[in-house]
């Protein structure tokens, strides 16, 4: 599988040209750690209100971000 | 409100963690629940589905739709986070440990779990990574780490901060090329020595094993013709 590619807007990782969360095409192969955002029971829950990790990071939206990009 | 979850390791194969992770987001995500029709058995994966069949099934009418098997870890498995700085270790976030448990049996690569909680304090170091240059200063030894002189020795003659870039000197090439490497490719080796200010604080005994250490470089392989 090719190496996925980090949003360097909002760390969305994606296989894609565009980030599929925020239409941004600034993308960067060069990123290290992964976080996962498992969606909740209900899909529109806001996972910063349940989950330590999202809400520190600030992330809003379940899926596969990266820690750190460049 | 604060989130009632907590933190948890996980042991993985050094180099598996992705793949670990990939297999516990699938294990949470993957599976729906399983609702059956009481009347024709048919299965469905939400309540509301079934009782739309419900309503125009053939074999009967009336009756509760009959929840066969229910998701165990969906919405208590919160987060799953991979530090790539500490190999061989998964982070799960969830409400018990017992989801831990459920979301990682049958999953290759997992070596076991790692008792008690992880503090948030030690997470915040994981989450909020320290600037690649800190602790980095001009004069300082540094190995490159990766690209075109991965393995080669560079002194360091300036810091660029906010690129996070250091600017470096190879110590074994007869000419002084200044290479622009970002910090995270480079591993400090050996630090400068100190500014007479800062000696004092030093002990003596460490101060002359860096000046050995100096003598020694420079008959070493990394200072040969």
């Amino acid at each position: 599988m090719a190496k996925m590619k980090a949003c360097r807007n909002c760390h969305y990782l994606t296989n894609e040209n565009q980030c599929p969360n925020c239409k941004s095409t600034n993308l960067s192969t060069s990123y290290t750690g992964i976080v996962v955002i498992l969606p909740g029971r209900d899909p529109l829950e806001d996972p910063r209100k349940t989950s330590y990790i999202a809400s520190r990071l600030n992330i809003d939206k379940p899926g596969k971000y990266a820690l750190k990009v460049r | 409100m604060p989130p009632k979850t907590s933190i948890y390791a996980v042991r993985t194969t050094i180099g598996q963690e992705k793949g670990v992770t990939d297999l516990i987001t699938t294990a949470v995500v993957g599976e729906t629940d399983v609702w059956e029709c009481p009347h024709c058995k048919e299965h469905f994966s939400t309540k509301k589905d079934t009782l739309t069949h419900m309503k125009k099934c053939k074999e009967g009418k009336g009756g509760e739709p009959k929840l066969v098997s229910q998701n165990q870890l969906l919405g208590r498995v919160k987060a799953i986070l991979v530090p790539e700085t500490l190999r061989g270790y998964v982070f799960i976030e969830t409400q018990e440990f017992r989801d831990v448990e459920i979301a990682i049996s049958g999953v290759p690569h997992v070596r076991g779990r790692v008792g008690g909680k992880v503090t948030l304090k030690e997470i915040d170091t994981f989450l909020v990574p320290k600037p690649a240059a800190e602790g980095i200063s001009i004069d300082d030894v540094v190995e490159i780490i990766s690209g075109p002189f991965k393995g080669e020795r560079a002194k360091v003659s300036r810091v660029d901060g906010a690129k996070e870039e250091l600017i470096l000197e190879l110590l074994d090439s007869p000419y002084t090329i200044p290479v622009r490497v970002h910090a995270d490719f480079a591993k400090l080796v050996e630090k400068a020595e100190p500014a007479k200010t800062e000696e004092k604080s030093e002990e003596e005994g460490e101060e002359g094993e860096e000046e050995d250490e100096e003598l020694l470089d420079d008959d070493s392989f990394w200072a040969r013709d």
